[in-house]
């Protein structure tokens, strides 16, 4: 055996190492919000986004019961990705709902209750059949003013932050509506005397469920729930007082 | 007295009448403590003027029937707007006045938008009439999870403890159109129409952060220093004009 030869698996050895010392560095460096395990296959991670049309995806399935009679109102059930601010911008890169609109004709709102994604873009039209201005402004979570438009105008706005929002109008004392702006599309609306839902097409990984109430009759629920690739994760949600 | 002097004299006494109306007396600041009173000054949005004369004439509805169907152009009256709450924080608590406390549940709905209780010793109250005719179910909810509920018979008076402070959004089981606003308070308050204004008596003297609570608008706030002796008056801008513009 030649020298050269004696010092091929000492090579290796070193190579070996070498590989694994840069994973373990990759692994520290690596955002905390990324899909515990990582599904995704061509996200770019720089700027700390995911592709949820990338990632393996799941369900999420549940039963809601409730201690005491619930309000004939609906209430939101969502996720928020375990160790992500769900007020801020870490939730991915999502296909964003296509814009609704809001008709204000008759003095109200029309729908006069919307839940929204963040980033979904709203129409406000004043769509009046008679020479009469409307204005929109938002309070709660997101605090703006559309300003005043006349008939045959209208305003658009992107939900940029996730909350709930009242929306009213600063001219007619009795036009209000209420918005709430789920951070990503990972939500189910109960309506009405519903008490179960799903929630489909969710990347895997671990997340926190939480919800919201538009009549607040229980104190908000939440747990951690983990989806899996292909799996159904069933979920019992206990509204107590 | 030649009719055209009657008239003038007439119309003397009528603006002195109608000034001592307008302008609520306040009693002078004694002793080492001071007072705040806050004007309460409602500001339509910019660029209202008034309603046209077509929306007047033929939209300005405020009727029942068009209200039940969610058809109403009935105006915010900036010039005084109802349940303003004003609080002095860090200022003593006091018992408000109780009409600030009472609440009517009656077949138009609840009587008022917003009302006050005072937190004194472990719990605030406040009355709940119900002039309707069967029994009502109402409780509410702050941000912090405190809550409380409360039944009270038909055309019964009920009292209503409420533990902790905070902000509640109050319903009703039995009608859920219903919704107003309670705000436990342990520091000075005050619940009222916006042209009265907000008077504030005895405070000792050092900094308060005043915060006005108008139904339907942003919060105003604002940190005072109270003087012995002074009198410090705020202006209180309730109006929308100062969100931030969005939208295209």
């Amino acid at each position: 055996m030649t020298n050269k030869m004696r010092k091929l698996p000492l090579l290796g050895v070193a190579l070996a190492l070498t590989v694994l010392a840069t994973a373990a560095i990759k692994a520290q460096l690596a955002p905390s919000h990324l899909p515990d395990p990582l599904y995704t296959k061509s996200a770019t991670f720089e700027d700390g986004d995911w592709k949820w049309a990338d990632s393996k995806k799941g369900t999420v399935k549940g039963t809601v019961s409730f201690s005491t009679r619930r309000p004939q109102q609906p209430i939101v059930v969502y996720l928020v990705k375990l160790g992500t601010d769900e007020k801020a911008g870490e939730q991915g890169l999502y296909d964003v709902p296509d814009m609704i609109e809001v008709s204000q004709q008759g003095g109200k709102f029309e729908p006069s209750f919307a839940v929204l994604v963040r980033k979904q873009k709203v129409k406000f039209l004043n769509d009046e059949e008679k020479e009469i201005s409307h204005n929109v402004y938002f309070l709660g979570d997101i605090e703006a003013d559309l300003g005043i438009f006349d008939q045959g105008e209208s305003r658009e706005h992107d939900f940029e932050e996730a909350g709930e929002v009242s929306v009213h109008c600063s001219i007619h004392k009795r036009m209000d509506a209420k918005f709430y702006v789920a951070p990503n599309p990972a939500f189910a609306v109960l309506e009405a005397d519903a008490s179960s839902f799903e929630i489909k097409d969710v990347p895997a990984g671990k997340y926190k469920l939480h919800t919201w109430q538009k009549q607040k009759r229980f104190k908000d629920f939440e747990t951690t729930v983990e989806v899996t690739d292909a799996g159904t994760t069933d979920v019992t949600v206990e509204m107590a007082r | 007295m030649r009719p055209a002097t009657s008239i003038c004299a007439l119309g003397l006494i009528g603006l002195m009448l109608a000034s001592c109306a307008s302008a609520p007396s306040y009693p002078e600041p004694q002793g080492s403590n001071g007072q705040i009173l806050v004007d309460l000054k409602g500001e339509p949005k910019e660029g209202v003027t008034g309603p046209k004369r077509r929306e007047v004439r033929e939209d300005y509805s405020t009727r029942r029937e068009s209200i039940e169907k969610g058809e109403s152009f009935e105006r915010v009256d900036y010039s005084d707007l109802p349940d303003v709450v004003v609080v002095v924080d860090g200022a003593p608590a006091r018992a408000a006045a109780p009409s600030a406390s009472e609440l009517e549940i009656n077949d138009d709905g609840f009587s008022r938008g917003q009302l006050i209780a005072v937190k004194a010793g472990a719990s605030a109250q406040f009355t709940l009439r119900n002039a309707r005719g069967s029994s009502v179910h109402l409780y509410g909810f702050n941000a912090a999870d405190g809550s409380f509920e409360s039944e009270v018979g038909a055309g019964s008076l009920g009292t209503v403890k409420v533990s902790n402070p905070g902000r509640y959004d109050v319903y009703c089981d039995e009608d859920e159109s219903l919704h107003c606003i309670l705000f436990v308070v342990e520091s000075a308050a005050w619940i009222g129409d916006s042209e009265d204004g907000a008077f504030f008596n005895d405070l000792p003297p050092g900094e308060y952060e005043v915060t006005v609570y108008p139904p339907r608008l942003p919060e105003w706030s604002k940190k005072v220093k109270v003087v012995a002796g002074k009198r410090t008056t705020l202006t209180a801008e309730l109006t929308v004009n100062n969100l931030p513009k969005v939208g295209k």
